[in-house]
């Protein structure tokens, strides 16, 4: 085994060394120099970064808990969202923690599924965003030149449209399209979801997408212009393992925080739609329309509109503040 | 009185509140009050000289309390101190810097307001009156710029219309009675309507109620370019409107004609029991040629200087969208009968914010507001209601395909429970519905009412409309189409009504619906392309007759959303017009309605509407309403 490695002698006497200077490290050498520091990880490194943000942490736990309020509350509860009874406009008690409504409907129930419409709109929208900006924001720093530049100006073009304005005018719009096509009696377990959560969702998916798509490509061209991707080129990589295995790793940070940052706008712009009444379509609750209901009735039911507006302020709090601290963990950089 | 004292009194303990702060803060850090900021542009010097000016301002300002406290004697004193404050304030302000001119203005202006809470209160100490004039102040809903009378059709406005004209006739508490008429002869063949006019009628400006008034009034209605909603709705009884309005006729043969300066003669296009009833319509009441204009703008009833009214109030003020004024007509003929001697409306749209003004005490009296309120509202004894003449019920499209089968519209009609829905979901604030035309219609004989006679037509009982359904093919709902249901989602009950209508069917028949709230807009265009299986609609009567409601339904018709053809009920209903005998016309169009109704289901019938008032009943008395369901706000006596 010894051996294999024969030293230039001449270079040895030019540099004064005897051959018992150049022995091979024996294995305790070789631990002490790798126990040095322990190697990190970037999402080791992220997550310890992460958790020594009290704030975020507070916030991550009562998202938490809202979310498990939202999946398990209505699986729990005896009541369906709509299923009404004859005990109208009850107040709080044991088996009505919140009440019931106007129509004998239990508010707990309905608070805790608006809840949950309000996070899937949340959520799906930031993830179809995800999607769309990934591969238009891709294409276009990838493929660079003269189709970068004309995708790039048709985001500048989608910029200058007053997204509120075409979101209610699409959503008033597209409702009756998807109204008509779900009124199929084929289609009736989606026409109960209500096909306004359906449009907002197609709505908010079609102009959400423009800074996601914006980022990406920032991201992804700073990344290609570094030597690393240089180098990987040269030694003839191709252009899915540079964009998988380089560009998209090294940018997912920046990724996932614009991903968090579309989702409390995304909630805010369905309950705004669902307060004015363009939102999901009764009897399926939002948090908005919630909030809508019981502005009817603020004075002698002031619980209602606690709390559906609380929650909806908790919501968007609580994913402001965790994408915060996800830019303070993951990007480092980006910090003040 | 009292109303201002109230106000100045709780803004004196704000100001005394915040004045205390105020000392309270001077106290804390005295060295930087005390220290002079000798133009020195440091916001540290401006702040504390600000500071030392408030604390002066403070003590004035409860000094002043002190004086108010001591009666009228002490009115001059407090004044003048508050007065001293105001000086030093300016001085100290000054002195500190010249860039806090704005600060020294605010400060002077809260110490001038302290020095008025001190004096109003002081006077209102001194001059305890026990009886002022009759004011009352009401919230109403719209804009004020519909009044007047030939166009107007929103309710609100009508309200204040109502105030400031008399017609012939006006709504009592049954029905109608003669008003700016004396004595009314009519024809034998019920055609030429003779009407001798009071002589006392003048307008607020002194000017006689004459019948050129009249005359004028009912052209100007049939008028394409006034453009009426009611040209030929309520015009067309009138002989020959129909060709005045079409321009083949000059207006001069208009069946209406002053025989002299106190004498009407009217000629009906057809014979007509109720035109007594549509002559207490707005539409009907006296104009000046001199004052009203001839096209649609309504700048005339906007300016009160130049408006004339011949009713028990006159117009005084109007700040557009904000509040409006009236005052009793000392002219009116009736005036002694009149309590009230002046009437603020305040307009508010949103109903939230005319409960929190009738709450904080701000108005007296209000017509709407957040349904969710009425259990409170009526715990607290101060819901009032009182019955109008407006149906509600659902139009069935009979163009789409099961509902051409009138056992499907009827399993629809019986699953209702219309008892439960207005008693219960609307908290008692509609009338469940047994048939289409509801209470206050004249029946067969004067003591009789229309509704009292007509059997009972809808009623509930989900076991035969699942019957009934299945028979129809559709056991279970099976192959049942989506409904679509589109309402206004303005009116929050109408969230109420579908989303209770969309439970019921589903679990009585296993209809599966959509509900699709839209504004008004939108909605009346789905209406308009009958893209509904059911559409939610309520109709007001013009007049007091069931014919009024039931010739909506007539083939052609604009409001015959349902495309209802039924060739015997359109006879029935147009043969009544012409028949003179009352209790047989009427008998005609029971008929009518119980086609429509119970053998066709063309409309299912909902609820009847009443209309609905706050206010306290220790504050305001002698609170009657019309036959139609309006207070009658001239006769309200306010006390507080």
């Amino acid at each position: 085994m010894r051996g294999e490695f024969q030293p230039d002698s001449e270079l040895m006497k030019e540099y004064g060394l005897a051959p018992d200077d150049l022995l091979p490290a024996s294995a305790e050498d070789k631990e002490a120099t790798d126990q040095i520091r322990p190697s990190v990880s970037y999402w080791q490194d992220a997550r310890k970064r992460f958790m020594r943000n009290k704030v975020g942490m507070a916030m991550l736990i009562v998202l938490a808990i809202i979310v498990l309020a939202a999946i398990l509350g209505p699986m729990l509860s005896p009541y369906t969202y709509q299923s009404q009874s004859r005990d109208v406009r009850l107040g709080p008690s044991l088996s009505h923690p919140f009440g019931t409504d106007r129509l004998g409907r239990d508010t707990f129930t309905r608070v805790m599924f608006g809840t949950r419409v309000s996070l899937f709109v949340g959520v799906a929208t930031s993830f179809s965003v995800l999607i769309i900006g990934l591969a238009y924001g891709g294409i276009s720093a990838y493929v660079g030149g003269w189709a970068d530049n004309i995708m790039m100006r048709f985001v500048d073009l989608m910029m200058t449209i007053p997204t509120v304005l075409i979101v209610i005018i699409l959503s008033v719009a597209t409702r009756d399209i998807f109204t008509s096509l779900l009124t199929n009696p084929r289609y009736a377990a989606i026409a109960s979801m209500g096909s306004g959560l359906i449009s907002i969702l197609a709505v908010f998916s079609m102009f959400n997408w423009i800074g996601m798509a914006r980022t990406v490509r920032g991201a992804l061209l700073m990344n290609r212009s570094q030597e690393y991707v240089m180098a990987s080129e040269a030694f003839g990589a191709k252009a899915g393992w540079i964009i998988t295995k380089h560009l998209l790793p090294n940018s997912i940070g920046i990724i996932i925080i614009s991903a968090t940052g579309i989702i409390p706008g995304a909630i805010a712009m369905e309950s705004f739609l669902s307060f004015i009444g363009l939102g999901v379509a009764a009897p399926v609750p939002s948090l908005g329309s919630l909030a809508a209901d019981a502005l009817n009735g603020i004075i002698s039911y002031p619980l209602n509109i606690i709390v559906s507006s609380g929650l909806i302020s908790m919501l968007m709090l609580s994913f402001n503040v965790i994408g915060d601290s996800l830019r303070d963990a993951l990007d480092p950089r980006l910090r003040k | 009185m009292k109303g201002t004292s109230k106000l100045s009194r709780s803004s004196a303990t704000a100001g005394a509140t915040g004045a205390m702060g105020a000392l309270a803060n001077a106290a804390a850090k005295p060295r930087r009050s005390a220290m002079p900021a000798k133009g020195r542009r440091s916001p540290t010097g401006r702040a504390a000289a600000l500071r030392a000016a408030s604390a002066l301002l403070a003590l004035a300002m409860l000094l002043g309390l002190a004086a108010c406290g001591g009666g009228s004697g002490n009115t001059e004193q407090a004044t003048a101190t508050a007065d001293a404050a105001v000086t030093t304030a300016a001085a100290g302000t000054a002195e500190a810097s010249a860039d806090s001119g704005a600060g020294a203005a605010t400060e002077a202006g809260a110490a001038t307001a302290a020095a008025t809470v001190a004096t109003t209160a002081a006077a209102i100490a001194a001059t305890e009156t026990p009886s002022g004039p009759n004011e009352l102040t009401i919230c109403l809903g719209g804009g004020a710029n519909g009044f007047d009378p030939t166009t107007c059709a929103a309710a609100d406005p009508g309200l204040m219309i109502n105030l400031l004209y008399e017609g012939l006739y006006r709504y009592s508490a049954t029905g109608v009675e003669l008003a700016g008429a004396e004595s009314v002869d009519i024809s034998d063949d019920g055609l030429v309507w003779t009407l001798k006019l009071r002589q006392d009628a003048v307008w607020s400006d002194g000017v006689p109620v004459t019948a050129d008034n009249y005359v004028f009034s009912v052209r100007r209605l049939v008028n394409p370019d006034v453009g009426s909603g009611y040209a030929l709705a309520h015009g067309g009884f009138v002989k020959n409107a129909e060709a005045c309005f079409n321009g083949d006729l000059p207006y001069e043969e208009l069946g209406i004609r002053a025989v002299d300066d106190y004498t009407l003669e009217i000629t009906l296009a057809a014979p007509c029991a109720y035109f007594n009833t549509l002559l207490a319509a707005m539409t009907y009441f006296p104009l000046r040629e001199d004052k009203a204009s001839l096209d649609g703008t309504g700048e005339w009833v906007l300016d009160p200087n130049t408006f004339v009214s011949n009713g028990p109030m006159k117009f005084v003020e109007l700040d557009a969208d904000q509040y409006l004024v009236l005052e009793k007509n000392e002219t009116y003929y009736r005036r002694d009968s009149v309590n009230l001697d002046r009437l603020t409306c305040k307009m508010a749209a949103d109903s939230n914010t005319r409960l929190a003004l009738f709450n904080s005490g701000d108005v007296d009296f209000i017509t709407d507001f957040p349904s969710e309120e009425t259990e409170a509202l009526i715990a607290q004894g101060l819901y009032h209601s009182a019955p109008a003449l407006r149906s509600a019920y659902l139009y069935v499209n009979l163009e789409r395909e099961p509902f051409n089968d009138p056992r499907v519209r009827r399993a629809f009609a019986l699953c209702i429970d219309r008892e439960f829905l207005s008693d219960v979901l609307l908290v008692g604030t509609k009338i469940p519905a047994t048939a289409y035309v509801g209470m206050g219609f004249p029946g067969t004989s004067p003591d009789k009412d229309f509704y009292l006679e007509s059997p009972r037509m809808v009623y509930y009982d989900p076991d035969e409309a699942r019957s009934l359904l299945a028979e129809a093919g559709y056991p279970n709902g099976q192959g049942f189409p989506v409904l679509e249901l589109p309402y206004r989602s303005a009116t929050k009950d109408n969230g109420t009504v579908f989303e209770y209508l969309q439970a019921v069917w589903k679990d009585e028949l296993g209809v599966e619906s959509t509900l699709i709230p839209q504004e008004g807009a939108a909605v009346n265009l789905a209406r308009d392309e009958h893209r509904f299986h059911f559409f939610l609609e309520n109709w007001g009567a013009d007049y007091f007759d069931a014919s009024d409601l039931l010739s909506l339904h007539t083939t052609g018709h604009f409001m015959n959303y349902s495309n209802y053809e039924s060739p015997e009920y359109n006879r029935l209903v147009a043969e009544a017009k012409d028949v003179v005998d009352n209790a047989e016309r009427l008998g005609m169009l029971h008929q009518a309605e119980s086609l429509l109704v119970e053998q066709d289901m063309a409309i299912i019938p909902m609820y009847y509407w009443v209309n609905k008032f706050v206010f306290r009943d220790d504050v305001l008395s002698n609170v009657h309403y019309s036959a139609e369901g309006n207070p009658y706000f001239a006769d309200i006596i306010v006390s507080r």
